[in-house]
């Protein structure tokens, strides 16, 4: 009679820890990076993050929602310092600056670059970095895997992912140079994934009204199609691939800016060049934005500047190498 | 004992041994001296310009805490007792330290209503002198660039909107959305 109890509590236990094995069984990370990839648009969720760079520390809420139709609205408040917010319903992106009294409304070009073949996009990319899991951790509560896609050359940053075990959103990112230190860092101290978010939670705290407005979404490229030099960089890194190239009409600018954009898959560098008049001030040297770096230099008056998730010594390198051809 | 203890501490930092040798041994023992014996060399690295480039509210709590805690540094009457250099010394370290502490902060560009919400500063610390004190104006951008002149403005103006441009190209690999956001809305003000 105790030998069906005795099997039972063996197939029991077998069968628990199959299941727990399978939880902790670390899975392909570029599978997992592409489901992350999906889940950043397809999941409706609500979170605080804070950022860090440099010095600095601030915290923002992003407030994300994917309707039925398929249409994405986002928004993100910083939480810290000036109030500002941005709004992105699909491509249309304004950004509020309510200490200048300005919004700035772009068209977000991220549908021109996606691949529907993700898995293959990351192969591709596998080439100039490795990906592995590295352990697991956990984050806002939540059980994560830890990813390390780490670049094979230093003119790139390498990242390291924190990203949810159930729902494969991103909890904790950091961008890291070649040696490994950190440079910027997000991570979520509150998320939630809901099944449906309020619209009103979608809109900007502040009216526009009294707000300058920028926009930048109008087509004036073809208005400029006039004789330009043709500029080139002859040197690029490896794996960074002209995605783009437009003619870019800039608030600051009396004459559009062209615009070439190279991307490796994951990183995104945009050389910009500017004709100015002799009485415009032109900036050189570096600058950085957190894990952005800037590049500028002038010659025969036009500023060139490169701006990317790269090390410094990329963005000088290639627009060193940027030249002219009548 | 514990104040003899200090005094012995405060000459060996000031790099003299004293009349007691067998302090050394007592350091190597006793716990609390060892962290007695750290915090002088704090305030000495202070003194000396070597702090580190980053410092934690945890880590300026502990500081202000050990700070208050000290009778070598707040209570007079027992510092009396000490010779006259080390209590200079002391005395400036002590100053040095609040403002080292001020100036990490206001290096930061974190307002003061912002202190109050991440670190816990101790009021008897902060003399109300210091309060008075005006700090260099800081940013992140390269020492070129802090001059607010309108050619500045201008280029920043025109970098920022560059910048504004460059985020809206995702690449394949929505890796992370909300990082290219995340830098624009923390641009410094173009006020």
């Amino acid at each position: 009679m105790k030998f069906p109890y005795l099997f039972s509590l063996i197939f029991y236990i077998c069968i628990h820890s199959i299941f727990a094995r399978a939880d902790n069984i670390a899975p392909d990370p570029k599978i997992l990076i592409a489901e992350m990839s999906n889940a950043t648009t397809e999941l409706n969720y609500d979170g605080i993050f804070v950022y860090r760079y440099d010095k600095q520390i601030d915290k923002m809420r992003i407030i994300h929602k994917k309707n039925s139709n398929g249409d994405v609205h986002e928004r993100l408040v910083l939480l810290t310092g000036n109030k500002r917010e941005i709004i992105r319903d699909n491509d249309r992106v304004k950004y509020f600056f309510p200490e200048n009294k300005v919004v700035i409304i772009e068209k977000s070009k991220s549908g021109q670059l996606i691949s529907s073949h993700i898995p293959d996009t990351i192969q591709s990319i596998s080439k100039f970095y490795a990906f592995d899991i590295v352990g697991q951790g956990r984050i806002v509560g939540l059980n994560a895997w830890i990813v390390n896609i780490r670049p094979i050359d230093r003119f790139r940053y390498g990242y390291q992912l924190w990203i949810d075990k159930e729902s494969k959103l991103l909890l904790k990112s950091k961008l890291k140079n070649f040696q490994g230190v950190t440079l910027e860092q997000i991570m979520f101290t509150q998320l939630d994934v809901l099944g449906n978010i309020d619209d009103m939670l979608l809109k900007p705290s502040f009216s526009s009204k009294n707000f300058t407005l920028i926009n930048n979404i109008n087509d004036k490229t073809s208005a400029y199609n006039v004789s330009r030099k043709k500029w080139k960089p002859s040197w690029i890194p490896k794996g960074f691939l002209m995605s783009e190239y437009s003619i870019d009409p800039m608030p600051t600018s009396a004459i559009p800016v062209e615009h070439f954009i190279y991307s490796d898959g994951l990183a995104t560098i945009s050389i910009y060049v500017e004709k100015l008049n002799k009485q415009q001030p032109i900036r050189t040297g570096t600058t950085n934005f957190g894990g952005v770096n800037t590049y500028s230099l002038s010659t025969d008056g036009y500023q060139i500047t490169a701006i990317g998730e790269v090390p410094k010594t990329t963005v000088q390198l290639i627009v060193n190498s940027v030249k002219s051809s009548p | 004992m514990q104040r003899n203890n200090n005094e012995a501490l405060s000459t060996l930092v000031d790099g003299e041994h004293g009349k007691n040798k067998d302090i050394l041994e007592d350091l190597v023992r006793d716990d609390a001296m060892k962290g007695v014996w750290k915090r002088y060399h704090l305030i000495g690295d202070c003194l000396r310009g070597n702090l580190p480039e980053k410092i934690y509210n945890n880590f300026i709590i502990e500081v202000n805490q050990h700070l208050k805690n000290d009778p070598a540094i707040i209570s007079h009457k027992r510092a009396k007792q000490f010779k006259r250099e080390p209590i200079i010394g002391f005395a400036i370290a002590a100053s040095v330290a609040a403002l080292a502490i001020l100036g990490v902060q206001h290096k930061n560009n974190i307002s003061s209503t912002e202190i109050k919400d991440t670190v816990v500063m101790n009021e008897s610390i902060i003399d109300s002198k210091l309060e008075t004190f005006s700090f260099p104006e800081t940013h992140i951008r390269p020492a070129s660039d802090k001059q607010s002149t309108q050619f500045h403005l201008i280029t920043e103006k025109r970098l920022n909107n560059y910048l504004i441009n460059h985020s809206k190209y995702k690449h394949n690999i929505k890796m992370n959305s909300v990082l290219p956001y995340a830098r624009i809305v923390t641009i410094e003000s173009e006020e």
